[in-house]
């Protein structure tokens, strides 16, 4: 059994933080030149729906790769049998040098990041304003699609990131995206071969539909709480094996 | 304080590096752990720290396995690799960032040691020479003050005042209550310092000396003669005549040299090492 201290998790952090965190810092600049140049490119901006959308795609567009980076960043002395030696010998356990990094790269970096946009969309508002360019809103953190919706999404898929970081040592960011693709392209297919097989008269072989779906004659309901157990087990599950993977690391 | 028993390892099947090998490292003295080039000081003292898992038998550092790199194991041993890595950050980033994980880490010894060896403290550690790398970490490792020391080549990349500096830091650095075991294949650098000597070679532990005990069972002299001896156990040829040694009949102690030791040792059929062993002195591994 793996012993777990708080007080090492948290100088765990904080070791990440000093080391690592000035990448952090350095993400609002780009930032600010990301939304400048598209905000001000974009004339549907404008109109207040979407530019709270286009902010929204945004926030989560950025969040991810940025997300990614940082998950491959706080792993990155595993890439070398150098810093894989400095990394295995700090006096703490596995288990709480891997919830560090996951927190590191997860809720801290994810509350990091969600601040910084918070304050660079006024930062724009106001620039854009000087140019005579104003009346749509600034980006809302609690608006429930970015509190509940993104926030949940971005803590189940980041753990792919940690796992590229861990299994792979080069092109880490493309390799979390091909993790991820290929787990959802394995969840979409059994996906459909459990549609497949639930609805099996209305098909003729595997792919030609030759019935009607009925599915409100179904004789079983829809748990629409589905989705979210499912990607809190995908989540969990990445979890799961890159911690295994990590624990294995020797020099 | 380590307990290696019936070790075997090998970096790929069927390959062997350590088979059925024995050790022990107790607290008091500054081991020196010598070999060729590619025995396996290096993956030994990995394997020691937890580093490397074992393919069979057990390695046992403060009473834990080590592979289980358990944090209250980590936090009495330091372990400066040869290679080092270092982050592109400062020194004193990486004392506050790293000292807190050793109870007994004094930021005061670290910077002290920083001094002794002259190394600059304004620079990003990545823009700094090998050496400055290597006096830097000998630095922290020693301001860790932990119960176990383990330096592979630290005098690698070393200058010559900076090894002098290094010999005489670890003489005052070694007590009672703690170990350091040091790996080397430059024995000359730490000549008066270390002792006991454990050799390594063809994947076992072919010597483990006191060098007390190896003084009482050997003589070694400086000859200036133009021909081999002919009753001597090892000789080497030397600029001025042969250095020479023989069994010590006596009682007379000189201070081994432990180049020649060594290459006495791992000569094939060594006939020192067969005197050794019929020592009573000698603790054999």
């Amino acid at each position: 059994m793996q012993p777990i201290s708080v007080h090492r998790i948290w100088l765990l952090i904080r070791r990440n933080v000093m080391l690592y965190g000035q990448k952090l810092w350095a993400y609002p600049g780009p930032l600010l030149g990301i939304m400048f140049i598209v905000w001000s490119m974009s004339d549907k901006s404008y109109a207040e729906g979407s530019a709270s959308n286009f902010l929204n795609s945004l926030y989560i567009v950025v969040l991810i790769v940025l997300g990614f980076y940082t998950s491959a960043h706080v792993l990155s002395e595993h890439k070398t049998a150098d810093g894989r030696q400095s990394s295995l010998t700090v006096p703490a356990s596995d288990a709480e040098k891997f919830i560090a990094s996951w927190f590191y790269s997860g809720p801290l970096f994810m509350l990091v990041y969600t601040v910084a946009f918070f304050f660079l969309s006024w930062i724009m508002i106001g620039i854009l304003g000087i140019f005579g360019i104003g009346g749509f809103p600034a980006f809302n953190p609690f608006e429930e699609v970015v509190f509940k919706n993104i926030t949940f999404f971005f803590l189940v898929i980041q753990p792919a990131g940690l796992l590229a970081a861990i299994a792979f040592d080069r092109a880490v960011i493309p390799k979390a995206f091909g993790t991820l693709l290929a787990v959802a392209l394995s969840l979409g297919a059994l996906g459909i071969l459990t549609f497949r097989i639930v609805y099996r008269d209305a098909f003729e072989g595997f792919f030609t539909q030759v019935g009607k779906l009925n599915v409100d004659g179904a004789n079983f309901s829809v748990n629409t709480d589905s989705p979210f157990v499912l990607l809190l087990v995908l989540g969990l599950m990445l979890l799961a094996a890159t911690y295994f993977k990590f624990q294995e690391k020797s020099v | 304080m380590i307990h290696l028993q019936n070790l075997d390892f090998g970096y790929r099947k069927g390959e062997r590096l350590f088979e059925g090998l024995d050790l022990n490292v107790e607290r008091g003295g500054i081991y020196g752990l010598l070999g060729r080039n590619g025995a396996g000081k290096s993956t030994l003292l990995k394997l020691m720290t937890g580093c490397l898992k074992p393919d069979s038998g057990s390695v046992e550092l403060f009473g834990r396995e080590a592979f289980d790199r358990h944090p209250d194991s980590l936090q009495r041993l330091y372990f400066l690799p040869e290679q080092v890595y270092l982050p592109a950050r400062s020194w004193k980033l990486l004392a506050k960032a790293y000292g807190p994980f050793y109870p007994n880490f004094s930021e005061e010894a670290f910077y002290n040691g920083l001094e002794t060896f002259h190394v600059p403290t304004d620079r990003k550690l990545t823009k700094l020479s090998l050496g400055q790398k290597k006096k830097g970490l000998i630095s922290f490792a020693l301001a860790c003050n932990t119960e176990l020391l383990v330096l592979d080549e630290p005098t690698n990349g070393l200058d010559i005042p900076s090894k002098a500096q290094f010999r005489s830091i670890m003489a005052e650095t070694v007590t009672d209550d703690r170990a350091i075991v040091v790996s080397t294949h430059q024995v000359r650098d730490l000549a008066g310092l270390i002792d006991p000597i454990m050799v390594v070679d063809n994947g076992s532990m072919i010597a483990h000396l006191d060098l007390n005990a190896v003084s009482n069972a050997l003589s070694f002299t400086l000859e200036s003669s133009l021909t081999p001896p002919i009753d001597a156990l090892h000789h080497e040829r030397v600029p001025g005549g042969y250095y020479v040694v023989r069994p010590n009949t006596t009682g007379r102690h000189t201070e081994p040299d432990l180049e020649v030791l060594f290459n006495a040792i791992v000569a094939p059929n060594s006939r020192v090492l067969t005197t050794l062993a019929s020592a009573s002195h000698l603790q054999n591994a």
